[in-house]
């Protein structure tokens, strides 16, 4: 299965989602996307770079220290793999993949959406994004 | 055999569609249908399984059942998980009873997750029965369904015009589920406040420099997606597979408010979220 198919079929699963993009933060570049609209194609390239910068940034970085530090970390994770952005109008979920630490899986819903559906459904559709790489 | 039976077992056959996930959304449009059908899932569940039942708004419970009976709590809307070693049995079934009433009061729709229990039920599991649960029920009231009215559009609100400050009001409202929680300026990441694990010497303690960090990568952050998102925003970094510690930010465009917190009770940060910003805008 292509990238391309693996996030529609989750798109079509995590409810209200409405764009999905599967970032190389190494080069901060989409490897795969799956989008209504060509305003999603444009918000999702500006997303590919900023979370890359995000997830790297020296403060969270730091954060991540601090809780690796002080054992608040559950055994054999490396930092913060998951990020969820709430705005006005969007909620934009970023996921770490496993098997590929520097890529991330990025699906922005409606802010309608029902929150831990979404995370939950976005969590059960990594494996089978992440396997299509 | 019965044409009847056969028929129906037909149309069952024709009508059958294989779920892709283990997540069930109940669909009841009330607090008290909500209620009903937790109740009637615990007294439907007789092998042992985790149950999760999560609202729109993130708030979870996650309990063990066995044989209509609730045996273990691991997760909650929000306040302690009731000790099944140490609590007398009537103020267990209370305790469940309110937790059951709270996820209920919760916003809908709730998904339902059944999952196999972590580990074997030990034999003195005898747990709390479907009826005392459902008899301690009766006498919580649940809040009454919010009466929806149309009103005209207004144009929109600009949601970084907060006088009293949304970072602020989101510190405030950490305080009953943070560990530690620190406000810090946007513009040098200068501390403005800090409490429990966040302040000096404390585990969770960021210093001056880590504090400029964070706020030059949020600016940064800002600067990428100014033409995407809006301001503010509810920024939720948490650890893959969403267990341990994580952080909880947010940010209104001139301060920036975190919180360290139970990754479980993401529940309780995104419904702090909503209701600041429902009462916003």
């Amino acid at each position: 299965m292509s990238i391309e198919a693996a996030l529609n079929t989750a798109i079509h699963t995590i409810p209200d989602c409405i764009a999905a993009g599967y970032v190389d933060m190494e080069t901060g570049m989409l490897l795969g996307t799956s989008f209504a609209s060509p305003e999603d194609a444009t918000a999702l390239d500006s997303l590919a770079i900023a979370v890359a910068n995000l997830f790297q940034g020296r403060g969270v970085r730091g954060f991540e220290e601090l809780l690796r530090a002080n054992g608040t970390e559950e055994a054999g994770q490396s930092g913060f793999g998951e990020i969820a952005v709430f705005s006005k109008d969007r909620l934009n979920i970023f996921l770490r993949t496993q098997a590929y630490p520097d890529h991330v899986v990025c699906y922005t819903c409606r802010n309608s959406a029902n929150v831990g559906l979404a995370l939950t459904k976005s969590h059960l559709s990594l494996g089978p994004v992440a396997a299509a790489v | 055999m019965d044409t009847a039976i056969l028929d129906l077992l037909a149309d069952i056959g024709r009508t059958s569609v294989a779920r892709l996930n283990p997540a069930v959304t109940l669909t009841a449009e009330t607090a008290t249908a909500r209620r009903e059908q937790v109740l009637r899932t615990i007294r439907g569940t007789v092998l042992p399984r985790r149950l999760e039942f999560t609202a729109a708004n993130g708030d979870c419970l996650a309990i063990e059942v066995n044989s209509s009976r609730v045996t273990d709590v691991f997760r909650v809307r929000s306040g302690l998980v009731p000790d099944f070693e140490t609590e007398a049995r009537e103020n267990l079934a209370e305790k469940l009873a309110q937790l059951v009433s709270d996820i209920a009061a919760a916003p809908g729709p709730m998904v339902l997750i059944s999952l196999q229990p972590d580990i074997a039920l030990e034999a003195d599991d005898v747990g709390i029965t479907f009826r005392e649960i459902s008899d301690a029920c009766h006498s919580i009231e649940l809040p009454a369904e919010p009466v929806v009215s149309i009103v005209p559009d207004h144009e929109e609100d600009d949601l970084t015009d907060t006088s009293d400050g949304l970072a602020s009001q989101f510190y405030a409202g950490t305080e009953r589920f943070a560990q530690g929680r620190v406000q810090i300026n946007k513009s040098d990441g200068e501390a403005i406040q800090a409490d429990g694990t966040c302040t000096p010497e404390q585990p969770m303690y960021a210093d001056s420099d880590l504090l400029k960090q964070f706020a030059a990568d949020l600016a940064g952050w800002d600067k990428d997606t100014s033409a995407e998102l809006e301001l503010p925003q509810l920024i939720v970094l948490r650890p893959s597979g969403g267990k341990g510690t994580a952080l909880a930010v947010l940010h209104d465009g001139s301060q920036i408010s975190a919180a360290v917190h139970e990754a479980r009770k993401l529940g309780a940060v995104v419904s702090l979220w909503k209701t600041l910003t429902e009462a916003d805008a």
